[in-house]
């Protein structure tokens, strides 16, 4: 029985392997951010370093809000008036491009590597 | 039974790649930036950065794009003539003498200039040229020899202005000839066939869309597009105070626009301590004082580059009166006292943070 599948799990776990080793090499080289950004409804509206621990509450309208927590290099959210408290299930997050998202508050918190704001090109100079 | 085990198999292959795939953020098939610089055209640094899948696709892009950079810079030339072509000099040469058969792009430019010129509030002439030649030959020889600078004299200035009347630049569209009616008198586009050249190669590269690329002209800055991962441009606006720590005064956030900075500190010339600058103004025919820096954002590169020489010689009141009847034009002036004036909407413009939207 089991040699007459020999060849697909030979091939199942050489998947697995390869993907086990993609996937650490990708966390690995994942850049660990320096600060996190929050936008609410597209604008900016806060910075933080993330090396601080601190715990922000982020109004929206209505006496809706999200709790930001950032402790040891990580930042999550502890506590949102949202109805699907989908952003507090989320895993915390910190490394570089790494989001935190309330739809139903229109807010994201985005883990950045360099100090906003980034310039692409310069006017003016000849 | 076998048969069952192999689509799990292909399942799991299915499911797997999609996972690595995703937690790499797909890496392969990932828009990359891609840069090349040019030095030998319009007598500034020419930068064009695109962001591409391959990079087989900008050089493609950019070989096209020196091709048009050098026949722009050819036939915009003033100063030297190029073997087989009748360029802007060729035309100057025969001023008083004869019309000269020219090719449709040195026809385009002319046309658009001498819009220009009635849009500006006639403070942009490409007529200038027997004044701003005054200057130019007084500014080499200041740096040649900075010690024996000296500026034009007012009566040599006031005498070769007697031969700047643009209405004296006549087109023949039909025969494609250019003619300057008087001799002495002299095209000069310095400013604006950078931005009208600008425009054109953003044209050549809207073909293939609103793709992510940016020309930076010596500092005129064309975008397009938005950036792969969906954000705006960031343009910085260069500190006119050059020794400060801040290098950009301001950033500007936009896709699909020009962004042209006018600066009296780009090029300029020193007597008795005093510094002239290059932007003339065709009133006082002297470098006009009221600011150190003008920026306008509009979304023509040629119209961009036009006015912010024009603003530099028209009051603040006059230049906003002229920036509201353009559409998606907006400009920032810097005076001489480093105050900063916005035209109304330049806000909508300006950076806040719309990178993370």
């Amino acid at each position: 029985m089991i040699r007459k599948y020999k060849k697909d799990i030979i091939f199942i776990v050489a998947i697995l392997g390869v993907a086990l080793l993609l996937f650490i090499v990708f966390q690995l080289t994942k850049k660990p951010g320096k600060y996190v950004v929050i936008t609410q409804n597209g604008k900016e509206i806060a910075k933080y370093e993330l090396n601080e621990d601190r715990q922000v509450s982020i109004p929206y309208q209505e006496g809706k809000y999200n709790v930001l927590v950032i402790r040891d290099q990580k930042a999550y959210i502890s506590t949102a008036t949202c109805p699907d408290q989908l952003c507090v299930k989320q895993r915390s997050i910190s490394k570089v491009n790494e989001t935190l998202v309330c739809l139903p508050n229109k807010m994201v918190v985005k883990v950045i590597g360099d100090e906003p704001p980034h310039v692409d090109i310069m006017s003016g100079k000849s | 039974m076998h048969l069952k085990i192999n689509k799990i198999a292909c399942l799991w292959v299915g499911f797997l790649s999609i996972f690595v795939c995703t937690s790499c953020q797909c890496a392969f098939s990932k828009d990359k930036q891609y840069s090349k610089t040019y030095f030998e055209y319009f007598d500034t640094i020419i930068t064009i950065i695109g962001y591409e899948k391959q990079e087989a696709a900008f050089i493609e892009k950019t070989t096209q794009i020196e091709k048009l950079l050098q026949e722009y810079n050819q036939l915009y030339d003033i100063y030297y003539a190029y073997q087989g072509i009748n360029n802007l000099y060729t035309v100057n040469q025969q001023a008083g003498k004869q019309p000269v058969k020219v090719d449709q792009k040195i026809i385009d430019l002319i046309v658009y200039a001498k819009d220009m010129y009635e849009k500006s509030h006639q403070m942009m002439n490409i007529a200038m040229g027997p004044v701003l030649a005054l200057w130019h030959q007084a500014r080499s020889f200041a740096m040649d020899y900075p010690e024996q600078a000296s500026i034009p004299t007012m009566q040599d200035l006031e005498q070769a202005n007697l031969y700047t009347n643009i209405n004296n630049i006549i087109i023949d569209e039909v025969n494609q000839t250019l003619f300057l009616k008087e001799e002495g008198m002299s095209i000069d586009v310095g400013a604006i066939a950078k931005g009208f050249a600008t425009e054109e190669i953003a044209k050549y590269l809207m073909q293939a869309g609103e793709i992510p690329y940016v020309i930076n002209a010596g500092g005129n800055i064309r975008v397009l597009g938005l950036k792969p991962d969906g954000s705006q441009w960031n343009v910085g606006i260069q500190n006119p105070d050059l020794l400060s720590s801040q290098s950009q005064i301001e950033i500007v956030s936009i896709r699909n626009l020009a962004v042209v900075t006018s600066g009296s500190y780009q090029r300029y010339f020193t007597v008795a301590g005093k510094q002239y600058h290059h932007i003339i103004s065709p009133v006082t025919l002297m470098p006009s004082d009221t600011f150190v820096s003008v920026t306008v954002v509009s979304p023509h590169s040629g119209m961009a580059d036009a006015l912010s020489t024009a603003l530099f010689n028209l009051s603040i009141e006059e230049g906003m009166a002229l920036i509201a009847k353009l559409e998606q034009t907006e400009a920032m002036w810097i005076d001489a006292n480093y105050q900063i004036h916005y035209s109304t909407h330049f806000q909508d413009y300006q950076y806040q943070g719309g990178k993370y939207e």
